[in-house]
């Protein structure tokens, strides 16, 4: 491909970039116990989401950021950070989707996922995040005739303090890292999902995530929880405007999976990556980590992480169940200067547990990417069955492709395979797609495509055509 | 270890034993010691020692390793007559053949003090491999191996390590130099051997230069008592089309720690790992490979075999960088382990590491157990099940040990790894 067409992508602009002007409630910049106690404050939490976050916050203020992974990070000043954004018109949140502001539908217009069309024609209920407050929740009624509860975070303290007590941190302790304690002492919202017993969840949720207000670090926290013999399907999907400041990103995941239950996560993460010299873009700094608590209990995480400045992610899955099943698969594209450092640990704990991992690397211009993950085998995991593909594809001459995969096996009945490679696209296929009349470019995204095709093959319908959609976009012109 | 009056103690006991050394070399020493004082032993903290802990050296008060007589016949012989070999018994040399292509480092310091300035620890960063340091402040003696262009050495070259019971616990710090000039080649056998009740830290370090079309097969035995700690370093710098063969093979020593480092720097060059361990009852067996592609049109192929019981633990990791501009490189490598019994424990990492794109990659990584079919198959043509797992691990072994070269060498190794098996006189019929 000639050096125009990789101009082109770069003078490409970010689709999604543009600010929506809505009048915010911001903490000025910093972070003390004051500032948490403010937060904690006005979401009118109860006294043990205050003494959660103090202790999570007294903590953070004994670590140190880890510097392990294969990223070259810009210091963060966590004192210039503003760690409360919230729409002004806290007061009289709407009630439908009629009363919500304007300018917001307009933004989630101008994404192309129209709130209430997409709802209603894909049967998604979606829980909005607009910054830090949650400001539509929609499909409530149908979801509560499940008896599944679907609402923000914040929401989830207010009604059902008993079940955030009883299960926030049980899968993340706020002293997990360093960006999970900061998240635990400063998250202002995010998901909560309950799927009671013996519940297969009518529909798919999923909760669009936008980072507005510049300046202010988005810090959800999500908690799934499925009970006995439930099944649920979660979709995450971000986009982020255009700025230039560095934004920090550290979202929580927890999910629970009891007894035969079943979870599958996905994620379509496509923030602002920077510009072609790397100035901007989102730091995506997330800890997401499922736990297969009871027998036959399944937790599936798929990802398409195609945005980001800077990816630090490690989607996990804690086998204790016996017969519990942890899946994983990735693709990660890394273009211009972004950086991934991403990949996934699977523990097995219980008896005749099975994991499998795929994941899917793809590095061009002068992008770092890296898979790092674990397998571990504990003592007691008889029968423990491991299978881990990771592949790279590298597109241009100045970028990097690497695997750090950890495996650790202390029981002699445990099965563990892993397999890697590292490529570029064969010039044989590029050959056979342009004689048979494809264009080198189209030839490019059918040989990519069908690289990631484990993994897309895993996401929703509507997912899939979108991740592809956006890889086409990411990499357009990158092969040379 | 890490501490300073124990530094001080080892760097006192060896001042009164060198007597003249050139200032080269007394100020490398100085370098490499105050690295030990600073920094100590590694501590699992290091991310390359995350699986390897070197806390049961601490408690122990090494002493430089002094000179201990013993009877040769002691050592268990390779049974090889046609090898040129000279033997260090606690570090002190033992009498050099002539013929041979290796010279003593201190005969080489004498009649000419400088010839191995710039060269010596060239190619050693205390870094990435802090008991490298150690070695340097404290070895005693060592070899070195030149091959002029047009030389020629038929016969492989021996050289025995043997760690024998001294007074105390003795730290014994072989220090190995090997040079190969354009398109010349060798053959060299190291063997760690130690003599029961001896509990002494054998941590050696050989370098290799190999020019151009220089070609070295090398070989690591090592089979120490299971009281004696043992760990290697292995650097090589590979000029154009130069190939390195290495094979090693770990079957004794407590706690064992191997370093293999090459660098491939000009095309055509090539490097062929292989590697067996096996580890039983507490032993600990820890091997680390990095192979740095830094230019183009190179070519590595690493496989390493594990056969682990008891409560053993092994270790491996194997790393592969490809340099930016090291493009058509081609690197292959693969780790499989066979978990036999009980209590046992792998670690294993594979790690490539890329920046040119042209470039083929790939790594494996397997644990596992004996095939139930394969075990099947021969228990229907009348086998016993002990002997035909004991079969099936040596056939899981052999796939490594097949391509040592020397016959003889084969052959002991072989035998070595077949006694260790259960019902190895009835397998030894059967092979």
């Amino acid at each position: 491909m000639s050096n125009r067409d990789i101009e082109q992508l770069v003078a490409r602009q970010y689709e999604h970039g543009f600010v929506t002007e809505i009048e915010s409630v911001t903490l000025p910049p910093g972070i003390d116990e004051d500032v948490i106690r403010h937060i904690s404050n006005m979401k009118g939490e109860p006294d043990f989401m205050l003494q959660w976050r103090l202790r999570a916050y007294r903590h953070w203020l004994t670590m140190t950021e880890p510097d392990w992974a294969q990223l070259n990070i810009a210091p963060i000043d966590y004192q210039g950070i503003s760690y409360y954004s919230a729409p002004k018109s806290d007061e009289d949140r709407p009630k439908s989707l009629d009363e919500v502001d304007p300018k917001l539908l307009e933004t989630y217009d101008k994404l192309g996922i129209p709130l209430h069309e997409r709802a209603a024609l894909a049967g998604v209920a979606v829980d909005a995040v607009f910054d830090s407050v949650s400001v539509a929740t929609t499909f409530k009624e149908k979801l509560a005739d499940a008896g599944v509860i679907f609402c923000s975070f914040s929401e989830a303290v207010r009604n059902h303090p008993e079940l955030v007590e009883k299960h926030l941190g049980m899968v993340v302790p706020y002293t997990d890292n360093f960006f999970a304690t900061l998240n635990s002492a400063v998250f202002t919202d995010g998901s909560f999902v309950f799927v009671p017993k013996g519940v297969r969840c009518p529909m798919e949720l999923s909760t669009y995530f936008r980072i507005n207000a510049a300046n202010t670090g988005q810090f959800e926290r999500t908690l799934i929880v499925a009970e006995e013999g439930s099944h649920v399907s979660y979709l995450e999907g971000c986009t982020a405007p255009m700025r230039d400041e560095n934004q920090l990103h550290a979202a929580v995941v927890e999910l629970v999976a009891l007894d035969d239950a079943e979870i599958k996560y996905s994620t379509v993460q496509n923030w602002y990556p920077g510009d072609e010299n790397g100035v901007g873009g989102i730091y995506n700094f997330v800890t997401k980590r499922g736990e297969c608590r009871g027998k036959n209990a399944k937790i599936s995480w798929t990802q398409v992480e195609t945005g980001s400045a800077i990816t630090w992610k490690y989607p996990s899955c804690i086998l204790r169940g016996d017969n519990s099943v942890g899946e994983f698969y990735s693709v990660a594209v890394t273009n211009n200067l972004q950086q991934a450092d991403t990949g996934t640990k699977m523990i097995h704990i219980g008896r005749n547990t099975s994991s499998t991992i795929v994941s899917k690397g793809i590095s061009a211009g002068r992008a770092q990417n890296s898979y790092r993950g674990l397998v571990k085998v504990l003592p007691g995991a008889e029968y423990a069955r491991n299978h881990a593909q990771c592949d790279s594809l590298l597109m241009g001459d100045r970028c990097g492709a690497h695997t750090f995969p950890y495996i650790e096996v202390a029981n002699p009945t445990a099965k563990i395979e892993h397999e890697a490679t590292t490529s570029k696209i064969g010039e044989d296929q590029l050959f056979y797609c342009r004689q048979r009349g494809i264009s080198e470019e189209d030839a490019v995204n059918m040989i990519v495509n069908g690289f990631c095709k484990d993994v897309f093959r895993e996401l929703p319908m509507e997912f899939a055509v979108e991740a592809q959609n956006l890889l086409n976009v990411s990499l357009e012109g990158a092969v040379g | 270890m890490s501490a300073q009056p124990a530094i001080d103690y080892l760097a006192e006991r060896h001042a009164e034993r060198v007597v003249s050394e050139p200032d080269w070399l007394t100020a490398t020493r100085k370098t490499a010691m105050a690295y030990v004082a600073e920094r100590g032993l590694p501590t699992t903290r290091y991310e390359n020692w995350k699986y390897t802990n070197l806390r049961s050296l601490h408690r122990k008060q090494f002493t430089p390793a002094a000179a201990v007589t013993i009877d040769v016949n002691d050592v268990p012989q390779l049974g090889a007559n046609g090898f040129h070999t000279l033997s260090f018994v606690n570090g002190q040399p033992q009498e050099i053949h002539p013929g041979s292509p290796a010279q003593l480092m201190s005969t080489v310091f004498e009649r000419q003090p400088d010839a191995l300035a710039g060269r010596l620890s060239a190619l050693v960063s205390y870094e990435s491999h802090p008991l490298a340091a150690l070695n340097t402040a404290f070895f005693a003696d060592g070899v070195v191996i030149e091959v002029k262009a047009g030389q020629h050495f038929d016969q492989p070259l021996l050289l025995e390590f043997v760690s024998a019971p001294a007074a105390g616990p003795a730290l014994i710090c072989p220090r190995v130099l090997i040079v190969l000039e354009a398109n010349t080649r060798l053959q060299v056998i190291e063997r760690y051997v130690g003599l029961p009740d001896s509990e002494n830290f054998t941590n050696a370090v050989t370098e290799v230069h190999l020019a151009s079309g220089a070609h070295l097969d090398h070989y690591r035995l090592q089979e120490a008592t299971p009281t004696d700690t043992c760990a290697q370093l292995l650097a090589v710098h590979q000029a154009a089309d130069s190939r390195l063969n290495t094979h090693s093979v770990d079957t004794g020593g407590k706690l064992v720690r191997n370093d293999l480092h090459t660098w491939l720097c000009g095309p055509g060059a090539e490097a062929h790992l292989s590697g067996f361990y096996m580890a039983v009852r507490t032993q600990h067996v820890d091997n680390h490979t990095v192979i740095n592609h830094n230019a183009p049109h190179t070519t590595s192929r690493e496989v390493y075999r594990g056969v682990l019981a008891d409560r053993a633990r092994a270790v491996f990791n194997g790393k592969v960088v490809v340099a930016k501009d090291a493009q058509k490189t081609d690197a292959r490598q693969s780790n499989n382990n066979l978990i036999l019994s009980g209590k046992a424990e792998i670690d294993t990492k594979p790690e490539l590491e890329i920046f040119a794109n042209d470039v083929k990659a790939s790594h494996g990584a397997t644990v596992g157990q004996l095939d139930d079919e394969a075990l099947f198959y021969l228990r229907t043509r009348g086998i016993g099940e002990r002997t035909a797992r004991a079969l099936l691990t040596f056939a899981f072994a052999d796939e490594v040990l097949a391509a040592i070269e020397i016959p003889e060498l084969r052959k002991y190794v072989e035998e070595t790894v077949t006694r260790r098996l259960p019902d190895h006189e009835r397998l030894a019929k059967l092979t």
